[in-house]
């Protein structure tokens, strides 16, 4: 009997020495992650929280490559060489709703977006007596400017969309928010740009919104708004702000790294890597040569009267006799420190050219344009025609500002989409909403789809 | 059915005490008679088998090696028993004699291993398969799961590609999850071992399999828990059944044995791709141009003077692909000592294995030790260790979906295009690398460290009532090192390389109560009872760098940009478990368990789950009124039972998070990173399982059916929520997924006399797999060609179904399910599923005399394969000048009235841009997966050399195929890493054909 006992204890022993520590066991803390109720909760938080919108704008599916990408592949500038199908979709303008790229793209515009609500929903609680009021509205104002200027690219893109405003909570967040109309998209737009411009305080990095970036987007969405006597205002307080310049030789702005050139430039570093290259290079320099310069673009930038110093732009090389002509303004492959170009000032000449000319002022709307061509090392165009000097804009935008994403852009707004382009269904003007959010958003029926699709 | 037998040991004991007892007899005699003594079925030799001459009181006992020699007249019989073998007896002619002995299977009380003990084969309700190990010789593969091939009923096993050491696809009766896993519970004597790959590269879709750190020559046994009654008792991990394996032990008072076995095999690709020519190629780009109104003046391959690229006729044809495969070599080496005193056994064995894989450069490499050590304290008290150590090394490359892939090199790049450059450097074309710049300097290195050991002490408390305690560890090191040169272009502009290594480890620690008793003749009684905690540490660290100053350089040290990470994390469960049978009267037997989980992944109002299963079985047989039926063995079982699934889903995932590391301009950022749930909770499984064992003409034939119905709800869902939102998607415990299926295992003995005996066992099954309530469909792989949805099935594809080309026209017409004039994403459908509709496998085994002889055939029939390379390299014009063509585009329709279903070519319109039902086929297969031809030399003639078995045999794998795949292979899977998507060929490496010369020797 004694020795049945003596056996329980053992037994007893060993139950206990395995269920200490239990505690430790099921309730282990993550380590990568902090729960979303300490996520924004004082100064250092929240400018974490800011920092990393800014990373989800400069991500691949966004400024990273592939927002630009989408749009230059829908124009005239870009060929697709490569192997992703869902890319060549883009340069063929026939996209199916379920196209990957489309789904990646709006998906990481909402990251932004959602970023930037926490931000503006939580930044205006937060009690932290490090956190000075101008500090706090520097933070509030670059969280308004982020959520403008994604909205604005969501509008441009693929026309009215959900305005949600209000972070996240749960999945049921934002339930009830359907499709708004471009006018309402693009009021959210000003209305968010209005607020940012009250709080930002005087451009100092130009990897950071400012006031002046403001202007410059406002600028932008006037100018898409055919709102010219707006444009022309804003684009003149960014060129009268004497915060930027237009940098000599041309390829100065890509090759060097927040250049006078930029008003908001996305940066990369080694450790977070800019890709943009990868896709650009043929394989012998280590890129994937998933697309390339088109000829018509090709002819342009190499032609001294039109491309200048802008031909720059274009890799060559030759093997086995046969040329192979590629993209170079992103090429910095080794270190991935490839910008990204959200606004630089040659857009706002080119802008305020455009505005100025549609409110007949030619001789002022060429002037702007020729500051342009200038830094080309282009001689100063002469024009007596209006409607030449709008053209002239028009293809000197497609050099100045190729492979960063305008021309689909612009030849839409302009109504020039069919005639350059050669698409004829207006539809096409318009990506689709991702198949996969008409399934996923019960707020999304197949009726809210954009016609065509 | 294969079964452990506990009274093997009782055997050896019995006839020691024989040998001894005979042995001052036998001295004594001077005319000798030699023999031998083996096992029928194994060809092992008998140690302890009792001689005796007939009508006398003379004997013996064989030794160690299985011989006797005893004074014996011609003519006399010689009767020779062993304890559960049926006696024979054999006429004396003055000739040395080798005689075989048949188990008797009826005489043994046969035992299974299930979870955490034994049960009494009479008694076992469940599902289990057993699989012998002698069945796993003969086919080279690094890893014991891919043994199992065929061999077990219901139990999908596929290789991902005939990489050596990579994944390999392995389902027990159908997937019952979509984003928890999908993989059986692999428990290696009593140690629940990793088996997710840890390696964090991605080439191409190509996973490592962890499993390749056991060495198979180590393997006992391999049991495969199929359905509830025997998985209820691992609780939450039970679901997608469990797989036991047993290693070898010692035995005691066995002296010791030595045995070395080894292997050598060549492999090579059984077919390799081929490509359109040159010429072709380049009258089809012409055509191409020429359809989508291109003028004459520019045709792409017009006379060089007039500025083109030449003729189609003057092209010169580069051939690649021959390059990229090889002849490959596989040794295996073996060498083992296992024995024991009188209150010790032990088991010490060492391994290495080495195999280079088809397609250069890829190999793979295994060392490993063994150490299974048990000393019996006193009468009651025993502690021993099972310790496996083992270092595995991969050189790895792409292949499969990647561009820097060594076959896609090879395989897309145009064949016009040169494979050097004028200079004599390696010309890159379009998107790929160079193939020779490849296999020439990819550096892509995998290191795998396993300690996977378990401490134990059982003590026998009362009589029957035992207490064990068991401590484990998995220690899973991984180590992934990388250097790209910059003779490659993932190594442009100036090198780079990586390290990685992830360290994933398991502490386990076990208390089981066992209690087992016989009352009286009719009531057996089996109790145990248990509880386990387990906790499993996970800890990832790399290292990057890049810019070096030559290619001389590899070592990150060296290079000018470094960056470095780490990640951790953690999870544990604590579990209490029981399991009761009871047997009455040997013939009826109920037994019930119940398992209750607290996993750290679920919030605490969900964090204990309860798995309860219960089941009876009755042989009908041994009733009266079955006596005078045919039948040896008439078993009827019947189960019920309640599993989880937890293993698969991150371990933070009912949380809501914010994720660091979201950086900008240098500085730390965070932003949201997952929604909250808190109400996560297990996956459970329903299963029912109905069967019949059936025993004819003396058990020479057997079947074994199963029918089983599987239900599993509340999945643990990736539920994609609306991306305005910020996300993409939430867990929730959303959908539901049935899987019905039978099995049938029939296994007869042909032949059974003295010198020749051939069985056979056949199995087959199939399952029904079905996603009954899906919230929303969800799509997989790239291009959305994977869809599962509402009402469909796991491995469905999801296309526009092309339903003839207009031989007007020559353009593809698909089918416009909604009728609305225009083909749009309404009019995708789902047409073909990559899940067989049977599958199964034939084995035959012959004996005559001293040779034998297995063959295995394995097939699959009506899985569906899904033939990217059609659909890269079939693209119509539409990847000019950057793929090839494979032969089949050339088929395409030219002119009107040409019947074809290969479209018009033409870059435009969706001809060529849709994922079209055109490159779907039929992947159904039937395989000669191995055949050995084995001969066991005589052991008389081997004894001189101290030698008391020795078998030579040699073995070919995957000699024959028959299948319509178009492709190199129909086993293939391009997206191992994704356990949704299934039967996708993409420059994958085939499985290999290969021929082995071995040997067994044992001393």
């Amino acid at each position: 009997m004694k020795k049945i006992l003596t056996n329980y204890k053992v037994l007893a022993l060993a139950l206990l020495v395995s269920l200490s520590g239990c505690d430790n066991i099921l309730e282990p803390e993550p380590r990568l992650d902090v729960s979303t109720a300490q996520a924004i909760t004082d100064k250092r938080s929240a400018e974490a929280a800011l920092l990393g919108a800014y990373s989800e704008l400069q991500s691949n599916n966004y400024y990273g490559f592939e927002y630009p990408a989408l749009a230059y592949l829908s124009a005239d500038e870009v060929d697709w060489s490569g192997s992703y199908n869902f890319y060549q979709q883009f340069d063929l303008n026939a996209i199916p709703a379920e196209n990957s790229s489309i789904k990646s793209v709006w998906s990481q515009i909402y990251r932004v977006i959602n970023v930037s609500n926490n931000l503006i929903g939580k930044v205006p609680a937060i009690e932290d007596r490090n956190l000075t009021e101008a500090q706090r509205q520097k933070i509030l104002g670059e969280a308004y400017f982020l959520r403008a200027l994604s909205y604005f690219d969501l509008g441009r893109a693929w026309g009215g969309v959900p305005l949600v405003l209000k972070p996240t909570i749960d999945k049921n967040s934002g339930a009830g928010i359907k499709r708004a109309t471009l006018q309402q998209t693009y009021e959210q737009v000003l209305a968010d740009l209005d607020q940012a411009e009250s709080f930002l305080p005087s451009l100092t990095s130009r990897a950071r919104a400012s006031k002046e970036a403001v202007w410059a987007l406002k600028a932008r969405l006037y100018l898409y708004q055919q709102n010219w006597a707006k444009a022309e205002e804003y684009s003149t307080l960014v060129i009268s702000s004497g915060k930027a310049s237009l940098v000599k030789p041309y390829s100065a702005f890509y090759t060097g790294k927040l250049t006078e050139e930029s008003i908001l430039e996305l940066v990369y570093d080694n450790s977070d890597r800019n890709s943009h290259a990868n896709y650009w290079l043929p394989s012998s320099k280590g890129g994937r040569y998933e697309w390339k310069p088109s000829a018509g673009i090709i002819e342009d930038l190499r032609n001294p009267q039109v491309g200048g110093s802008r031909g720059a732009v274009l890799g060559s090389q030759v093997d086995n006799g046969k040329e192979t002509v590629y993209g170079q303004k992103y090429s910095k492959i080794a270190t991935g420190e490839d910008g990204a170009f959200v606004l630089r000032l040659a857009e706002q000449y080119l802008i305020r050219a455009e505005a100025r000319l549609k409110q007949n002022n030619l001789l002022a709307g060429l002037s702007d344009l020729n500051e342009v061509r200038k830094r080309a090392d282009l001689t100063p165009l002469v024009l007596a025609d209006l409607s030449a000097a709008l053209l002239a804009v028009e293809q000197e935008r497609e050099v100045e500002l190729a492979f960063e994403g305008h021309r689909w852009f612009d030849l839409i707004r302009t109504g020039r989409a069919e005639t350059v382009l050669g698409i004829s269904d207006q539809n096409k003007f318009l990506f689709p909403i991702p198949n996969s959010e008409i399934l996923a958003d019960p707020d999304l029926g197949p009726e809210d789809q954009n016609p065509g699709y | 059915m294969q079964t452990y037998t506990i009274s093997k040991l009782v055997r050896l004991l019995f006839s020691l005490g024989l040998l001894l007892a005979f042995s001052g007899s036998a001295l004594a005699q001077s005319a000798l008679t030699q023999g031998t003594v083996k096992d029928a079925k194994t060809g092992e030799p008998l140690i302890g088998a009792r001689v005796q001459i007939k009508g006398t009181d003379k004997g013996t006992v064989t030794g160690v090696d299985g011989s006797f020699n005893l004074p014996v007249e011609n003519g006399q019989t010689l009767i020779i028993s062993s304890l559960g073998y049926t006696l024979r007896e054999v006429k004396a002619d003055g000739q040395p004699i080798t005689i075989a002995l048949q188990e008797d299977t009826k005489a043994l009380e046969e035992v299974v291993v299930v979870g955490y003990g034994t049960q009494s084969q009479k008694a076992v309700s469940s599902a289990v398969t057993s699989v012998n190990p002698q069945e796993l010789k003969g086919i080279p593969a690094p890893s014991p799961d891919q043994l199992l091939q065929g061999k077990a009923s219901g139990v999908q096993i596929a290789a991902a590609s005939g990489t050596p050491g990579g994944g390999i696809f392995v389902r027990i009766r159908g997937n019952t999850s979509i984003n928890a896993s999908n993989e059986p519970l692999y428990v290696v004597d009593g140690v629940f071992i990793n088996n997710q790959s840890l390696s964090g590269l991605s080439l191409g879709g190509q996973t490592t399999n962890p499993l390749a750190d056991l060495n198979p020559a180590d393997i006992e046994s391999i049991e495969i828990l199929k359905d509830a009654n025997a998985t209820a008792i691992y609780g939450a991990r039970g679901a997608n059944g469990v797989v036991l394996i047993t290693t070898k032990r010692g035995k005691t008072n066995a002296g010791t044995r030595i045995n070395f076995q080894t292997y050598f095999g060549v492999a090579e690709a059984p077919k390799i791709y081929e490509t359109v020519n040159a010429q072709q190629e380049a009258e089809l780009i012409n055509e191409t141009h020429l359809n989508d109104g291109g003028s004459l003046s520019t045709l792409p391959f017009r006379p060089r003077s007039e500025g083109g690229l030449g003729l189609p006729e003057e092209q010169t044809t580069y051939s690649r692909i021959p390059d990229v495969f090889q002849t490959a070599t596989t040794q295996s080496y073996d060498l083992s000592a296992s024995g024991g005193g009188e209150s010790n056994r032990f088991f010490l064995g060492g391994g290495y294995f080495k195999q280079e894989g088809i397609v250069k450069p890829a190999e793979f490499e295994r060392f490993s030790g063994r150490f299974n050590y048990d000393h019996l304290v006193n009468k009651r008290l025993t502690i021993g260790t099972s310790t496996s150590i083992s270092y595995s090394k991969r050189n790895q490359s792409r292949n499969d979906d990647s561009a820097q892939g060594v076959i896609n090199s090879a395989l897309y790049v145009p064949t016009y295009l040169p494979v050097f450059n004028e200079d004599g450097s390696y010309a890159r074309h379009s998107i790929f690398d160079n193939h020779l710049a490849l296999i020439e300097n990819l550096n892509i290195q995998g290191e795998s460290s396993r300690l996977i050991s378990n401490l134990y002490g059982e003590y026998e408390i009362l009589d029957g009532l035992t207490l064990k305690s068991n401590w484990s560890i998995d220690y899973n090191a991984y180590a992934d090192k990388v250097y790209n040169n910059t003779q490659i272009s993932v190594g442009l502009p100036a090198g780079n390389a990586s390290r990685s290594e992830s360290k994933l480890v398991t502490l386990i620690n076990e208390q089981l109560l066992t209690y087992n008793k016989r009352f009286g003749n009719d009531h057996f009684l089996n109790v145990i009872l248990g509880n386990t905690v387990q906790q499993t540490k996970y800890n990832f660290l790399s290292l990057t760098g890049r810019n070096f100053p030559s290619d001389n350089f590899q070592e990150i040290a060296s290079s000018s940009l470094q960056t470095a990470s780490t990640n951790s994390s953690q999870n544990g469960l604590i579990s209490f478990f029981s399991r009761a049978g009871y047997t009455f009267k040997d013939r009826y037997s109920i037994d019930g368990s119940v398992r209750a989980d607290a996993s750290s992944r679920f919030g605490a109002s969900n964090r204990w789950g309860v798995f309860p299963s219960l089941g009876a079985s009755w042989i009908i047989s041994e009733e009266a009124f079955a006596r005078d039926l045919p039948f040896d063995l008439i078993k009827l079982r019947a189960n019920i039972g309640v599993t989880g699934n937890q293993n698969g889903i991150n371990d933070f995932a009912s949380l809501g998070l914010w994720r660091a590391g979201r950086n900008y301009e240098g500085l730390p950022g965070i932003s949201h990173q997952q929604l909250a749930n808190p109400d996560l909770k297990w996956e459970t499984t329903r299963q029912w399982n109905i069967g019949l064992d059936l025993g004819l003409l003396q058990n020479r034939l057997r079947v074994e059916a199963n029918y089983y119905n599987k239900y599993t709800k509340d999945l643990l869902l990736e539920v994609p929520v609306a991306a305005k939102t910020g996300f993409s998607s939430v867990f929730e415990n959303l959908g539901e997924i049935s899987n019905k299926g039978v099995e049938l295992n029939i296994s007869t003995t042909n032949i059974e006399r003295e010198d020749l005996t051939w069985t056979t066992s056949l199995n087959i099954a199939r399952n029904v797999n079905k996603i009954e309530k899906l919230p929303i469909p969800i799509n997989q792989h790239s291009r959305d060609w994977v869809r599962m949805e509402e009402g469909g099935s796991v491995y469905d594809f999801w296309v526009y179904k092309q339903l003839y080309v207009d031989p007007q026209t020559g353009d593809a017409v698909y089918d416009d399910v909604d009728q609305n004039g225009s083909i749009t994403v309404a009019d995708r459908q789902i047409v073909a599923n990559a899940s067989p509709d049977f599958f199964g496998g034939l084995n035959n085994t012959v004996r005559y005399k001293n040779f034998d002889l297995g063959a295995l055939i394995y097939g699959e029939y009506g899985n569906e394969i899904l033939n990217l390379n059609r659909y890269f390299m079939e693209h119509g014009g539409t990847r000019n000048g950057s793929i090839s063509y494979l032969p089949g585009q050339l088929n395409r329709w030219q002119q009107p009235g040409d019947v074809t279903n290969m479209p018009r070519l033409t870059k435009k319109g969706n001809n060529y841009t849709l994922p079209s039902s055109r490159f779907i086929e039929d992947g159904s297969f039937l395989r000669l997966r191995s055949v050995t031809l084995g001969y066991t030399v005589p052991s008389a003639a081997l004894s001189k050399y101290k030698i008391s078995s020795l078998r030579v045999y040699v073995s070919g794998t995957n000699l024959w195929t028959l299948t319509n795949y178009s492709g190199l292979d129909p086993e293939v899977n391009v997206a191992g890493n994704n356990q949704n998507v299934r039967g996708i060929d993409h420059a994958v490496v085939p499985q290999p054909r290969s021929f082995q010369a071995g040997l067994n020797v044992s001393f």
